[in-house]
């Protein structure tokens, strides 16, 4: 090969090294999607902070505060807090649900007692659940893990729901714990 | 070390190199949107993991004048699948990489989608998805085979290499 020839050819290589740095680097970064934009994210304050920003759409999923504790003698192992991405003020209602985990080998309180729970938020109004439901523990699977007893409580909230925003335990209540709170903590704040 | 003859960088050119970052590209942008399932998933990180060793040790060849070596290339697939290992078992490693990724691609996120802020990206965490790591050795395995052919061609080369 000549020497044109030569220089040529690594001149071709260096072009197609740069090509590739650059085209490898946007593919390593491109290949997870990222979560896409709400399509009309709300105005500041049209939407209660208790849901808290409205620009992506990544649904609400955290846990109250405390998450675990005892209420009349049923011990919550944890308490989780869902709710839907992309509100906007015009939305009627947003449900939210609320899942209460109970340590394996102990029931779950029953129905009845769950359905005295409510919702109550910073401008003094309440809500009762419009579904509480009682999950039984499933049976030992092959590796005999058995999953523990679990409850879920459906609530319709107003979009302006304002924090703080708190869950009453109704006839469950004792002196230790009344009430658990379902806003965002400081630890909870990051997108997940 | 001396650079070996050629270009920095050139270990990109390798055709395991090559061939891994078209499936990543075809995966990605055209099969997961015609078949989205298990097989797209899982071979997404397969191409991904493959290549980006290559990656890492080209960049460091060009930005350092470091020509790669069995030793970077093992570093390399290492670090790459640490990383990826503990993105997908750890709550805390995965919500660092997708914030990072996120300030990375904002640029081009800002320019092609108009987002105003970072957007996080979404990880799906699945431990089943950790045995895709097997595929940073391949940086490894080529690095070894170009280095015994050189030493069949030069032993002096790569007794300098050494």
């Amino acid at each position: 090969m000549t020497r044109t020839g030569s220089m040529a050819r690594r001149r071709w290589h260096a072009a197609a090294v740069a090509a590739m740095l650059v085209i490898g680097a946007g593919a390593s970064l491109a290949t997870t999607p990222p979560i896409e934009d709400c399509p009309a994210p709300p105005p500041a304050g049209a939407v209660g902070d208790f849901y808290g920003p409205q620009d992506v759409d990544w649904d609400l999923s955290r846990p109250a505060d405390p998450t675990t504790f005892v209420m009349s003698g049923y011990s919550v192992t944890s308490t989780q807090v869902h709710a839907p991405s992309c509100l906007t003020a015009s939305d009627p209602s947003v449900p939210v649900r609320v899942g209460l985990g109970f340590a394996v080998g102990t029931p779950a309180p029953p129905v009845e007692a769950l359905r005295t729970f409510t919702v109550t938020d910073a401008r003094g109004r309440t809500w009762s659940p419009t579904e509480a439901q009682v999950y039984g523990p499933t049976p030992p699977g092959p590796d005999g893990e058995v999953r523990p007893e679990y409850a879920g409580l459906l609530f319709d909230l107003p979009v302006d729901a304002t924090s703080p925003v708190l869950l009453h335990l109704g006839t469950l209540a004792d002196e230790s714990v009344s009430k658990v709170s379902l806003d965002e903590t400081r630890a909870t704040k990051a997108r997940p | 070390m001396s650079d070996r003859p050629g270009v920095r960088g050139d270990l990109l050119l390798h055709p395991v190199a090559l061939v891994s970052l078209g499936v990543l590209l075809l995966n990605d942008h055209v099969l997961k949107a015609a078949a989205p399932g298990w097989v797209t998933g899982k071979l997404s990180d397969l191409a991904g993991l493959t290549f980006f060793p290559f990656l890492l040790l080209a960049a460091r060849h060009v930005l350092l004048r470091t020509a790669p070596s069995v030793g970077a290339a093992l570093a390399g697939a290492a670090v790459t699948g640490a990383t990826f290992a503990a993105v997908k078992l750890s709550t805390a490693a995965r919500q660092v990489y997708s914030d990072v990724v996120g300030v990375l691609r904002f640029p081009v996120d800002h320019v092609v989608l108009g987002v105003r802020t970072p957007v996080d990206v979404g990880i799906a965490a699945d431990a089943s998805d950790v045995w895709a790591v097997a595929a940073c050795v391949a940086v490894v395995l080529v690095l070894r085979r170009q280095r015994s052919r050189l030493r069949d061609v030069r032993p002096d080369a790569v007794a300098a290499d050494a």
